[in-house]
């Protein structure tokens, strides 16, 4: 589904950030991505959004390789991978359904359609009563929700998730954890970066671990 | 892969209970620019994803642009109205002439008159048989008299060595001036013949020159509003770089993110162009109807020329209505090569 193949990525005067990384992430899996701050958790995320160019190295996608991609295709590739942002990343002056159907506009379909999926997935993350709320006046965990509820609604192959459950109690982390493998169930290949070891040892997945700018698999006994 | 994730919400989902219990019916009817598809509903449900009128005023752009068409619209009028009163008084004078026979003052009245008459004669007769001359008018003494009434008043005139006149109607495509000047030379040395252009041709010359800065201030004009606009437009694409990320990411393309941009610049510059074009319009009628009314205070003839010069034909105000369509369709072009050029340089 996506391999990275010895990618390395230096931000302009600073050190290499990600060293001679390679990864295969298999059609359904569910991997945690951890690692210290800084470690760069966050830039390997936005490298398999296809949001950020590796320095060096191969990146191949839905077998289609980054580098020999003209840069219209890209938004059609990423459009198959959805993005859950640690702040969330909502546009405020959208109501909460606004903000779910976004995907789908883009997408240009149907609105009929649209109106019909968007209200099955906010009943599905358990906000129907939030249909026209603002998003700034919903709590945190319930602005992750409709974060998730947008970033799988386009049917994503992948969804990438940074820090989702940083800044939740832990009920809701775990609420939202349910949520998580409930779309893996179905298919999703899922990558979740995440400093929680707690939420790590509940839902136990393999890990990925960055360190000095390599990338470790962790095999967890439990898995 | 093989299976789908959803939108069909997974039924082991702990929210799904929630669903059931809440239910469809229980959400809010959906507002109407959502209920239904179509085309239109499509273009409005797009143009409402960045909130131009939140966090950047409209009035700004609404008013440069406003300006610059009220200003391209009287500089477009202005230089039609040179090109058309040029037009006219080549029109009018290309196809007229004058021949001038001297009197010899060192003759006895009488004399000079028989002299004269035999000249004006010869003069005729060899106009007549010119090529291109269409029409040939000897001034009689009488209407010289009346003509130079204006400039001398009612004096006597019979003392002065008053030069005898002929008009000629030409016919400009068949003889050119500088042939007929020669012709009246060749038949008479010491007499004058005078083009009406060639008194003309100066006024001609200034009448281009304000032609040419009149293109020119156009030409600066429409820069200026596409330069605005292109300041306007990066400058909303500043203060709505988060939503446009966020579009970005979700895999919308570069032309639908634009698209926003486009709609937001076509719609003001409407508006501008609607102001401003309409304010030019009613200034130029204004001066027309001014310029008539003081045209009939001057001598006769000029204030026809004055007056005529100040009103537009049904084709230059189509032209000025063009005009105001060509602002709205660069200020457009201009908002949607700025916008694709700064979302192509999103990551």
């Amino acid at each position: 589904m996506i391999h990275l193949d010895n990618i390395g990525m230096r931000y302009p005067e600073g050190q290499e950030i990600l060293k001679d990384v390679s990864l295969h992430l298999k059609a359904g899996s569910f991997h945690y991505l951890t690692g210290q701050s800084g470690a760069g958790k966050s830039t390997l995320l936005r490298i398999l959004h296809l949001s950020q160019v590796p320095t060096r190295g191969n990146v191949t996608v839905f077998g289609q390789d980054l580098q020999t991609l003209p840069r219209n295709e890209i938004p059609k590739l990423r459009i198959r991978i959805g993005m859950v942002f640690q702040d969330c990343r909502l546009i405020n002056h959208l109501s909460v359904f606004d903000n779910v159907a976004l995907p789908l506009r883009i997408k240009r379909e149907r609105e009929d359609e649209i109106k019909d999926k968007v209200e099955q997935l906010l009943s599905w993350v358990g906000l129907s009563d939030h249909f026209w709320s603002r998003p700034q006046t919903l709590s945190g965990g319930e602005q992750q929700r409709v974060a998730i509820a947008r970033a799988v609604i386009a049917r994503p192959d992948i969804l990438l998730a940074d820090e989702p459950t940083g800044n939740l109690d832990e009920h809701t982390a775990r609420l939202l954890m349910r949520l998580f493998e409930d779309l893996n169930k179905n298919g999703v290949t899922i990558v979740l970066a995440t400093h929680s070891e707690a939420l790590m040892d509940r839902f136990v997945y393999p890990m990925l671990r960055l360190k000095s700018g390599k990338l470790e698999r962790v095999i967890r006994h439990e898995y | 892969m093989n299976i789908n994730p959803p939108p069909n919400p997974p039924k082991t989902s702990p929210a799904a209970s929630v669903k059931k219990s809440q239910g469809r019916g229980i959400a809010k009817p959906l507002p109407p620019r959502f209920s239904h598809s179509s085309r239109w509903n499509r273009l409005v449900s797009h143009m409402g994803l960045i909130p131009f009128g939140a966090r950047s005023g409209p009035s700004f752009m609404v008013w440069i642009i406003g300006g610059m068409v009220f200003l391209a619209v009287l500089f477009a009028a202005a230089t039609m109205m040179i090109a058309g009163s040029i037009g006219r008084w080549q029109a009018d004078l290309a196809g007229s002439a004058t021949v001038q026979l001297m009197p010899n003052i060192e003759l006895a009245a009488n004399q000079q008159r028989e002299l004269i008459d035999r000249q004006i004669a010869e003069m005729v007769t060899m106009l007549k048989q010119t090529k291109g001359v269409k029409g040939v008018e000897v001034i009689s003494p009488s209407r010289n008299k009346e003509l130079l009434a204006p400039f001398l008043g009612t004096v006597d005139l019979s003392e002065l060595p008053m030069p005898r006149l002929i008009g000629l109607t030409l016919e400009p495509q068949l003889i050119k001036s500088e042939t007929l000047r020669q012709l009246v030379i060749r038949t008479n040395p010491l007499a004058r013949y005078e083009s009406h252009l060639d008194w003309l041709s100066g006024l001609v010359h200034l009448a281009y020159g304000l032609q040419i800065l009149g293109i020119t201030v156009l030409i600066l004009v429409f820069a200026i509003a596409m330069a605005a606009v292109m300041i306007v437009t990066r400058s909303n694409l500043n203060i709505h770089l988060d939503i446009i990320e966020v579009m970005h990411f979700m895999g919308a393309e570069e032309k639908f993110i634009a698209r926003s941009f486009v709609w937001h610049s076509l719609t003001l510059s409407l508006i501008g162009a609607a102001i401003g074009g309409g304010l030019a319009c009613l200034t130029i009628r204004l001066l027309g109807l001014i310029g008539i009314g003081g045209g009939r205070q001057l001598a006769e003839g000029f204030a026809t020329d004055i007056g005529s010069s100040l009103h537009l034909g049904w084709l230059a105000w189509m032209v000025l209505l063009g005009l105001m369509i060509l602002m709205v369709i660069l200020c457009t072009i201009t908002a949607w090569r700025t916008s694709i050029t700064a979302i192509r340089r999103l990551p």
